[in-house]
């Protein structure tokens, strides 16, 4: 517990050092949210005015530290897109993105992980062949494409999945409590819901995982090979272990550690990917308000974007090290 | 057939993963439209295509333009008369109109609205705030609404329904820190259209739901099966509009499908693309003020360098009409004798060498700013890149976003030396267009960012802002557009078609520039 | 006298890697009774660790049998396929003693963990854990139970190696083979191990394959050795007969330069040939002082040179 805390506070001065760099990045930019705001027939008069509203003609030290003042007290101010409070919207869609990457994540994982073991266990051979075009075709294939080919065959021609959008209109999303609609649904014994929002999910996640099954597939693979030459492994032969459980109890275990690290490392990847697909699928996350706060220079917006994504990034980082922790005791004891 | 548990159990799950996915079609009396919602849902702070297709719904004005052209329309008002120095505006209202609270909409609530718009200052408020102090709008009586101008404006009638009116008894209980309630109506809704919201639905950017008014002043005699519930459900992407239109999970996309989308949409049983003309004039504005575009030569060069016909044909496959003035064609005010400038190579050469020989630098690269999001502006760069290549001007293409352009246009010096843009209908009057275009007291934003000044226009679009009579502000505007284009300000390129896509279920489409034909409460579900 | 637990001939072991064909085991016999211990004697890279590869049937990619027969207790391990090699010897009536205790416990998993599954796969059905519990006291560690739940970095190499004495026995296997099980601790654990290993040899009957290249080690521990060079079985015999007498001459200069020996350190000149680049006939006539020209062209074959003991060298082919 000592241990996530003492990690929890030294991520403060990073995010603290990316909220300077983000609000410098953000006002060198020449794009002038005044402008933007007063709309096409503004007059210079219109836009002096909104400009003194929003504080926008401030020292940008005296805007800084406001701004920082009003974060320390969980107020991230209004977008000046939407005018509404940008915690509000953004918390409104941060599950929305949080199920879908940590679905991909589930399915990179799961697909990724047995993957790479069995191209590994055959070494060289078809399966593992396979697997190496296969990751890179899947590293270099264009999200954009693979989803609109996913959306075509299995929307359009069999008509199996929906199109796009996160639930069908007309149902009601369970009330709480964790807003990822799969959860919620179950503790509410909601099939229906359920079902929906599963078949709503496949696409858009399946389109994010493909590039973290083949990053997974590949650090695994390496990993079990590696593994296979240790001293141990020979010992667990010598011994008549069983080969399947060998190497998917006890092989596997060593090899992951390098895949979980991975795994943190991708969920960043899959935050970032997830704007494309939210695009695309029309998936009311953090991804589309985001690229409409950059389009509209809205900075309030971009800062608490960056912000949260800090925040996700320092507790991704420390439940990676926990896993880790988990897997290996000799970590455990090193803290 | 045997079937073992697993494959059972596969079996059931790929039925109910189809129902799903098949959930999405129709439902009776419900219309799903994909296109943008305004950036908050208050008309007095936003003013764009959008919020149109938004507020044309939702509220109502005194006034509302029909058809195409354009046409005013009584609304909320029955009639109006001005005062012969156009200074003096009286509107008289309809009777029995309610708010959606079920509340009269009184004269006193038009008074309220014109107000807000010009305290709050945002883009609807352009057009009156020279013009129009809060004080000189006045109520005399329940139905008599009085508007007072420091100055007489020609566009002013024209920029009327512009102004939505909302219900002041639903936004003062709502109102913080002298904010007009501001805050509140970016979520909410007060008004009395023929759409209401419900709140609850909306998300920003990604959903809204609206659901029909029964009691419209309008009535709805007209229409025997109008749409029941709108659900706006943004397509982020147009790939994935189209499709939804043609699985039926889309009833209603933008206006701005890309032309090659057309033919596959009308081959598909479920949906049909509408066509109609607007008024939005595609122009690559050239900086006036800069080298060598301060040289007429120069400018007329670069005007014959582009391949207008192509870019409509083969690019557009068609979908524009060749438009050689910053005026829609289907306005008033256009002048239908103005020589315009035709893709002519030679001509471009020639008006090079003079250029030249008057010292205008040529040789400099100059960069032209396209909107990236927006494709049509990059091939327009690039095809306008090649032309010129092959005369010897060397253009580079610079990716760059509305905010930033718009942010640049502020001062001469930091205006591209070129780049790309549509010029809407704010409203319907050519104010809108070659007005605050060419007027050099609007130097400095982006409308007016090729930073031409010529005394005589100034002088013409003065004149003609300045009187109301329509047929010599006509005149004004024919001579001033002319001598614009004999001036060579800009590369006026084309006038748009607007391309939507519809479902076959819905009927009676109605298109009018302003809105775009976003208005619902015409269309007919069949 | 019954039959021996481990009779190996002829035996005959290459690795086919990339760089071309190592004859890493050429010409292999020996013969181990039940009950014995021997110590199998050799310098590093002579080929010892493949030779229990080779008869625990697990050897490294590319290793090939050419030729010989591995005889335990009258079963042909050589032809069993590598499930039954899993599911009947391995573990079960071979155990095994790696060289770095640190090195063969997976760090990740408890060391109970580790051993109940050698006896979840192998032991007679019962109450492994108490069994397990009885045999780590047998091998004198403290706190068996508290040392199940721990991992295998949190002991000690002697305690380590107590462990896998114990995970040998834990089938109360036929024949145990050990490779160099104490080269990794220091000298006085070394003593405690060997001494319980020859205590619990006794107590229990099993056979042990000793493999070391401490002549001091074999000489306090084993009952009988062999000598290994290059491949190649040089000498085999009764402990005390081989280090009073030795016969080949690669034992002899094996046992010159044993510190405990002789009061100087000799050492052999030359070096051991590469393993893709033997030499024909006799491995060890490179560096032999008396090395004839027929050497290289020698088939190898030990050589009855006294009771029980034999030795492969031209020198006694003729006094045969």
């Amino acid at each position: 517990m000592s241990f996530i805390l003492r990690r929890a506070l030294l991520a403060i001065p990073s995010l603290f050092g990316l909220l300077v760099v983000t609000f410098l990045m953000i006002h060198v930019s020449p794009a002038d949210p005044a402008t933007t705001l007063a709309g096409d027939n503004a007059t210079a008069e219109q836009i002096a005015r909104i400009r003194h509203q929003y504080g926008l003609d401030q020292p940008l030290a005296v805007q800084f530290v406001r701004y920082v003042a009003d974060v320390a007290q969980l107020d991230f101010g209004d977008s000046q897109y939407s005018s509404r409070p940008v915690a509000t919207d953004l918390l409104g869609r941060l599950p929305a993105t949080l199920e879908l990457t940590l679905v991909a994540l589930i399915l990179a994982t799961a697909l990724g992980i047995p993957i790479g073991v069995v191209a590994a266990m055959h070494h060289n051979r078809w399966p593992d062949i396979t697997l190496r075009l296969l990751s890179v075709a899947g590293v270099a294939v264009a999200t954009f494409w693979l989803a609109i080919m996913l959306q075509m065959f299995f929307s359009m021609r069999l008509g199996w999945l929906p199109l796009r959008g996160r639930l069908t209109d007309g149902l009601a999303a369970p009330a709480g409590p964790t807003g990822l609609l799969l959860v919620d649904s179950l503790l509410h014994g909601d099939l229906t819901v359920f079902t929906d929002a599963f078949a709503h999910i496949v696409l858009p996640a399946a389109t994010l995982a493909l590039g973290g099954i083949a990053t997974i597939a590949r650090f695994t693979r390496a990993g079990v090979l590696d593994t296979m030459s240790r001293d141990f492994v020979q010992y667990a032969r010598a011994t008549g272990t069983p080969r399947q459980r060998l190497i998917w109890i006890y092989v596997l275990r060593n090899s992951v550690l390098a895949a979980v690290s991975q795994i943190g490392l991708l969920f960043g990847g899959l935050i970032a990917g997830s704007v494309v697909v939210e695009s695309i699928f029309d998936w009311p996350g953090i991804g589309n308000y985001t690229v409409q706060a950059i389009l509209t220079a809205d900075s309030k917006v971009l800062l608490a974007v960056t912000l949260l994504i800090g925040v996700i990034y320092a507790v991704v980082n420390i439940l990676t090290d926990l896993a880790q922790a988990a897997i290996d005791p000799r970590l455990r004891e090193r803290r | 057939m045997d079937l073992t548990r697993r494959q059972a159990g596969a079996l059931s799950l790929a039925a109910m993963l189809a129902t799903a996915g098949r959930a999405s079609a129709a439902q009776a009396g419900t219309i799903v439209r994909s296109d943008g919602q305004p950036q908050n849902l208050d008309p007095h702070q936003i003013f764009d295509v959008p919020m149109m297709g938004y507020a044309l719904n939702t509220y109502d004005g005194l006034y509302r333009y029909e058809g195409n052209p354009p046409e005013m329309q009584p609304w909320l008002a029955e009639s109006h008369t001005s005062s012969p120095d156009g200074l003096t505006w009286t509107f008289t209202l309809r009777k029995g109109a309610k708010f959606h609270d079920g509340s009269d909409v009184t004269a006193a609530d038009i008074v309220y609205s014109f107000q807000r718009v010009l305290a709050l200052g945002k883009a609807p408020a352009s057009a009156f705030l020279p013009i129009l102090k809060p004080a000189n709008i006045t109520a005399p009586d329940a139905t008599t609404v009085k508007f007072q101008l420091d100055k007489p404006y020609g566009p002013f009638l024209a920029a009327i329904p512009i102004v939505a009116i909302v219900n002041p008894r639903a936004i003062k209980p709502n109102e913080k820190a002298n904010d007009w309630g501001a805050t509140w109506l970016a979520s909410n809704e007060a008004g009395s259209g023929a759409y209401k919201l419900d709140p609850a639905s909306y998300t920003p950017i990604e959903r809204l739901d609206l659901q029909r008014f029964p009691d419209h002043f309008y009535g709805w005699k007209d229409n025997p099966k109008p749409v029941e519930t709108v659900l706006y459900r943004l397509a982020h992407e147009t790939s994935t509009g189209v499709l939804g239109l043609m699985n039926g999970s889309i009833d209603m996309t933008d206006s701005y499908l890309p032309t090659d989308q057309v033919e596959q949409i009308q081959s598909s049983k479920s949906a049909r693309v509408e066509k109609s003309t607007s008024m939005r004039v595609f122009v690559i504005r050239m900086n006036n003020a800069k080298p060598p575009f301060d040289n007429l030569n120069a400018r007329k060069a670069f005007a014959h360098a582009f391949n207008y016909g192509g870019f409509i044909t083969d690019i557009l496959k068609g979908y524009a009409d060749r438009d050689g003035t910053p005026m829609p064609n289907t306005l008033w005010g256009f002048p239908k004798d103005a020589a315009l400038y035709e893709y002519d190579l030679d001509k471009a050469k020639d008006y090079m060498k003079k250029a030249m020989a008057e010292g205008a630098p040529m040789k400099r690269p100059v960069e032209i700013h396209i909107q990236s999001q927006l494709e049509q502006t990059n091939q327009a760069a690039q095809l306008f890149q090649s032309d010129l290549q092959s005369i010897g001007i060397n253009l580079k293409v610079v990716g760059d976003t509305w905010a930033n352009i718009t942010s640049n246009t502020a001062k001469a010096d930091t205006t591209p030396d070129m780049w790309i843009h549509w010029v809407s209908t704010y409203f319907v009057d050519p104010e809108n267009w070659v007005g605050q275009m060419y007027d050099s007291q609007f130097s400095g934003t982006w409308k007016a960012s090729s930073w031409y000044k010529n005394p005589a226009v100034d002088d013409m679009l003065g004149q003609a802002r300045g009187q109301v009579d329509q047929g010599q502000r006509q005149a004004l505007y024919e001579k001033a557009t002319k001598q614009i284009v004999d001036d060579c300000v800009d590369i006026w390129v084309y006038n748009t078609v607007e391309l939507r896509g519809l479902s076959r279920r819905i009927s009676n489409y109605r298109f009018c520039p302003v809105g775009s034909g976003g208005e619902i409460r015409w269309m007919q579900l069949t | 006298m019954s039959a021996p637990i481990l009779d190996v001939s002829g035996l005959r072991v290459s690795i086919h890697g990339e760089a071309g064909v190592a004859r890493i085991l050429h010409h292999i016999a020996l013969r181990l009774e039940r009950g014995r211990i021997m110590g199998l004697v050799g310098e590093s890279g002579c080929g010892k660790s493949t030779f229990i590869r080779t008869i625990l049937g697990v050897l490294a990619k590319g290793g090939r049998v050419e030729s010989g027969r591995i005889a335990f207790d009258g079963i042909d391990l050589l032809a069993m396929s590598d499930r039954a090699m899993n599911s009947q010897i391995r573990g079960r009536r071979i155990g095994f003693i790696p060289q770095d205790p640190l090195l063969a416990l997976n760090p990740l998993f408890r060391v109970g963990t580790q051993l109940l599954e050698i006896m979840r796969n192998h032991a007679a059905p019962g109450d492994h854990r108490a069994r397990l519990l009885d045999l780590l006291r047998r091998v004198q560690l403290p706190d068996p139970e508290g040392a199940l739940r721990r991992y295998p970095h949190q002991f000690s190499g002697g305690q380590r190696q107590r462990l896998l004495i114990a995970a040998a026995l834990t089938c109360a296997p036929a024949l145990i083979v050990a490779d160099e099980p104490t080269t990794a601790l220091d000298v006085t654990t070394q003593q405690q191990i060997l001494i319980l290993l020859k205590e619990l040899v006794a107590e229990t009957g099993t056979a042990l394959l000793f493999v070391t290249h401490d002549l001091g080690v074999v000489a306090q521990t084993c009952d009988e050795m062999a000598v290994i060079y290059a491949g190649q079985m040089v000498e085999t015999g009764p402990t005390r007969d081989v280090l009073a007498n030795p016969r080949h001459p690669y034992t002899r200069a094996l046992l010159a330069c044993h510190p405990d020996r002789s009061t100087g350190f000799a050492s052999i000149p030359g070096t051991v040939p590469p393993a893709l680049h033997m030499p024909p006939g006799c491995r060890f006539a490179p560096r032999c002082p008396i090395a004839q020209s027929a050497c290289p062209a020698r088939k190898p074959h030990l050589l009855t040179v006294g009771p029980d003991h034999t030795a492969d060298c031209i020198l006694y082919e003729t006094a045969a």
